[in-house]
């Protein structure tokens, strides 16, 4: 069998891709070596840029920002909230910035309305009184767990192929053609080949290392940047400093929380796989957010994360200089004269449709398909459930499936029971990323043992095999929370600790 | 002056030495807020569980011998813990709390995933094992209640399958759940307690487990084994269960909110108050006045000032917010306490695995051989520092939580009933 087309990646590039090349009708298959969103793509500000951070130093970025944010508006209502941002100035900023800032949003194409500082304390009351202007946005937030489960439905549903926990150990190539990829599945270690006609590379960070197995060289600059979740939404819109882009200097509200980055530091390729924030990174950010919003500093901190921005640096240019924070599409037939091999890397969240049309339009272009793009138009898929709180409404009748097992998120047992039998998840980290349980503001987590013995019940699974999940899921939440022992952060982690070693004695079951 | 003591903090410490002070014939006010960590009481009191290499102790009078000297068990004195173990189970059974299990060997309790941890007391209702290998039975019919999420039957029944127990799992409706189910949260243990208070309810339950019981295969044997959802306020919905079931009846601890946390601190609180005891709920000390480094009055988030010849502080770690935290420093809210804690930046106070014992459990206030607290480097000669507040022990990894709790509560009212004794000044 031999696909048309073969995605590597369960990011959100990967999934967009997969699901144009499926609507433009090509056979598609996408790869992922572990699970969707597991890199870039769930750990960053969820941030529906309006484009107007990148209008002064990089208006092509920022008029492609504006061009995305509405159609993700019009296509992914469900996955978006729209309520504006603000660009404040503080006393310390040059108000002359502010004018730029404006003069350049207008020239892209982007809103931007200069509004009272008065006013600005007005429609966002906890904003630092002390602001001297401030510049309305059409910022939004966008949540990329939901974001890439409706392009990963919607691919399924336009008959892609999509396995994940499959891993890309090489690249067939014949003569000057790349034909397929040899896959493992990490779960039984099996090992075979895929034939594909054309392989797109959107493993993000890890792209270096795909096109390295086909000899090819990229030059990966991977920056790190740190985050914070508060446990308050303390904003009703995008809070954004009018000046350079600078650490902390954005504050995105989303749902309950709040969420401030970020940091910008290069690490080395190998430390990509497991990044840690560090005490000094949660300080700078503390210190940057609440001149934003000075209430933070006594809001309770949920959890720190941190991703790995895939950026690239451009061929022509000495390692280190003019890193580009736009779209990098490398055709490799052109580039290397490696046929059969595309690229799709650097840009950002917010663009990642456009990503995959224009590596779509590559991919049909050398198959000679015909059919344009219509990512832009179609809505993405919802969920055809009775159970899903996620993408679909309700069903109003009270059941026990539709009691909430993750009260936080509002996810019910119905939707996790639905997604365990599906087959679909095999661990609570997965049902986490696939609904949110487990991600809100409550400190006993409880929700994981209720999965957990969903996990025995209607999946299958010994209990054993639970436990060690549940510990894992348990310690992978701790990652989050253990560098901020301080304030009611620390509280939580120690109600944590007594619910979970105290009460239950999850530290004495037998872990793997 | 119409105290003679004011405790702050009514959690398992404060009430134990406000009791045994009211018994003394002392005037004890408490000042409380806030919920306190019986929210995820097991179901059993812990003297001293594991040793520091995590093996569980058998007898831990003999282990508590060898602990260091900053450990609050060897600032009490570790040869006074047998003596003032046995009074704290006094206590319990004058509040009415049925228990078993005594300090000279740890038993075995079963965890809601299952797993038996070494305790020192047991209530009544609960399953238990007396050598950490047998159950009182080896059939179990293990029920839980239809749409309660917080019972891991599936965990249990492995921890018993371990032991050699047959179990069969099944799940029971409850007459009134339905009805009064109209939102989608979850029902807690609490609320099924609630419901199970009513009679009928209660009738139509045991009817349903004698129904279950005759449908199982192996009925003459099995016990019975349920969520801890039955009685707020003492154990005679359990009792009367018991009297209309056949089979031997026990429960285990379930998610929080504890039911039986809830139990024992209502009846740990009437048991002070019948004793003339004042509760002042709601009321969160805020500040204290110190002069010449002893306690002169304290005041509450009311702006009230109170004050007394002897203070107790018995406000908790971290999750009850006895202990606070900054980026840089672990303080005492409410009067500044010095704390033993070695921070030496801001990532040592906990550790990257959730699983290891963790720097910030061991932080508390530092305090002398009888418990005084320390204020910039001098000791507070009216004020005592109990339970979890205290520094030198980990609850979570050596299992000795609600033991210290209780026994430097005893310690320390005997101190103070001593003192007001021998204080030929003070006059009632």
């Amino acid at each position: 069998m031999e696909y048309d087309v073969i995605i590597i990646g369960g990011g959100i590039t990967g999934v967009g891709t997969a699901r144009d090349c499926a609507m433009r009708g090509l056979k598609t298959l996408l790869l992922e070596r572990s699970d969707f969103a597991t890199g870039a793509t769930g750990r960053n500000h969820g941030l529906l840029h309006s484009g107007a951070r990148y209008a002064v130093n990089d208006p092509d970025s920022a008029a492609e920002c504006i061009r995305e944010n509405l159609i993700l508006r019009r296509i992914a209502s469900h996955c978006v909230e729209e309520h504006d941002g603000l660009f404040i100035s503080l006393p310390e900023d040059d108000l002359g910035y502010q004018y730029q800032l404006v003069e350049a949003c207008r020239s892209c194409g982007i809103p931007a309305e200069i509004i009272d500082p008065e006013e600005a304390k007005r429609i966002e009351p906890t904003v630092n009184p002390a602001l001297t202007g401030a510049v309305r946005v059409p910022d939004g937030s966008v949540d990329p767990f939901r974001l890439v489960r409706a392009n990963e439905l919607d691919a399924r549903m336009h008959g892609a192929d999509i396995l994940t926990y499959h891993e890309v150990t090489g690249l067939i190539t014949q003569g000057n053609r790349v034909e397929g990829v040899k896959v493992r599945n990490t779960h039984n270690g099996q090992q075979f080949e895929i034939r594909g006609k054309i392989t797109v590379n959107a493993a993000g960070i890890w792209s270096a290392g795909i096109a390295r197995m086909a000899g090819v060289e990229i030059k990966m600059f991977p920056s790190k940047g740190a985050l914070l979740i508060f446990a308050n939404r303390v904003n009703k819109m995008v809070i954004n400093r009018c000046h350079k882009a600078a650490n902390g200097d954005i504050l995105v509200p989303d749902g309950d929380v709040t969420i401030l980055g970020s940091t910008s530091d290069r690490v080395p390729l190998g430390e990509c796989d497991d990044v840690r924030v560090t005490p000094r990174e949660i300080a700078t950010l503390l210190r940057e957010g609440t001149k934003l919003v000075p209430i933070l500093s006594s809001t309770r901190i949920l959890r720190a994360y941190a991703g790995v921005r895939p950026l690239v640096a451009e061929d022509d240019e000495e390692a280190g200089r003019g890193i580009s924070r736009g779209i990098v599409c490398l055709d490799h037939e052109q580039r290397d004269g490696l046929a059969g091999f595309i690229t799709i890397t650097g840009g950002k969240l917010m663009t990642y449709r456009l990503m995959a049309e224009k590596a779509t339009d590559i991919v049909c272009s050398k198959l000679n398909v015909k059919r344009r793009c219509e990512t832009a138009v179609i809505p993405l898929a919802t969920r055809p459930s009775t159970h899903s709180s996620l993408l679909t409404s309700r069903s109003s009748l009270l059941t026990p499936d539709s009691l909430y097992l993750c009260e936080c998120e509002k996810v019910t047992v119905g939707e996790i029971r639905e997604l365990i039998v599906s087959g679909e998840v095999a661990t609570l980290t997965q049902l986490r990323r696939r609904t949110r349980m487990g991600m809100g503001k409550c400190p006993g987590r409880y929700c994981a043992l209720r999965a957990a013995r969903l996990m025995s019940s209607a999946g299958g699974k010994t209990i054993a095999e639970c436990g060690r999940d549940l510990a894992d899921f348990v310690n992978e939440r701790w990652k989050g929370i253990y560098p901020i022992t301080w304030g009611t952060t620390l509280a939580d982690a120690q109600y944590m600790a007594s619910v979970y070693k105290g009460l239950c004695g999850l530290d004495k079951i037998p872990r793997s | 002056m119409p105290n003679d003591i004011i405790i702050i903090g009514g959690g398992l410490s404060g009430l134990t030495a406000g009791i045994a002070l009211q018994r003394k014939g002392r005037r004890v006010t408490i000042a409380t807020s806030g919920p306190s960590t019986l929210n995820t009481f097991s179901g059993s009191l812990e003297l001293f569980g594991y040793d520091s290499e995590d093996h569980p102790i058998t007898h831990p009078l003999e282990a508590i011998a060898d602990l260091p000297a900053t450990h609050p068990y060897s600032k009490i004195g570790a040869e006074r813990v047998a003596a003032l173990a046995q009074e704290a189970q006094g206590i319990l059974r004058e509040a009415g709390i049925s228990l078993k299990g005594d300090a000279t060997a740890n038993h075995w309790r079963i965890t809601p995933m299952g797993v038996l941890k070494p305790v020192w007391l047991t209530l009544d209702d609960c399953l238990t094992s007396d050598d950490g290998c047998t159950l009182p039975s080896t059939q179990a019919l293990i029920i839980n209640i239809a749409g309660f999420l917080d019972f891991p039957i599936e965990f249990i029944r492995a921890g018993l399958d371990q032991m050699g127990v047959q179990t069969t799992i099944c799940t029971l409706p409850i007459k009134t759940t339905q009805a009064r189910r109209s939102s989608q949260y979850e029902t807690r243990a609490t609320t099924i307690a609630r419901m199970m208070d009513n009679d009928e309810t209660l009738r139509a339950f045991a009817e349903a487990i004698s129904a279950a019981c005759s449908n199982s295969s192996n009925p003459s044997e099995q016990m019975i084994l349920l969520p801890a959802v039955f009685g707020l306020t003492n154990d005679t919905a359990l009792q009367q269960l018991r009297s209309m079931v056949s089979h031997p009846v026990y429960v285990i601890a379930t998610l929080p909110p504890s039911l039986l946390g809830v139990r024992l601190q209502t009846q740990l609180r009437n048991h002070f108050t019948q004793l003339g005891g004042t509760i002042l709920h709601d009321a969160k000390v805020t500040a204290g006045t110190l002069r010449d480094n002893k306690i002169v009055s304290i005041a509450t988030g009311y702006s009230e000032t109170m004050e007394a010849h002897s203070y107790i502080i018995a406000t908790g770690s971290f999750q009850s917010h006895g202990l606070v935290a900054d980026y840089r420093k672990v303080a005492e809210p409410i009067f500044g306490l010095d704390i033993d804690a070695n921070i030496k930046e801001l990532s040592s106070k906990a550790t990257g695995s959730f699983f290891e014992p963790q720097p910030f459990m061991t932080y508390g206030v530092h305090t002398d051989s009888i418990l005084h607290p320390f204020k910039n480097g001098q000791p507070v000669s009216n004020l005592y520092a109990i339970g979890s507040l205290l520094s030198g022990h980990n609850t979570h990894h050596q299992s000795d939580g609600t033991g210290v709790s209780m026994l430097t509560a005893l310690a320390v009212a005997e101190e103070i009933d001593k003192n007001i004794a021998n204080n030929d000044t003070y006059s009632k």
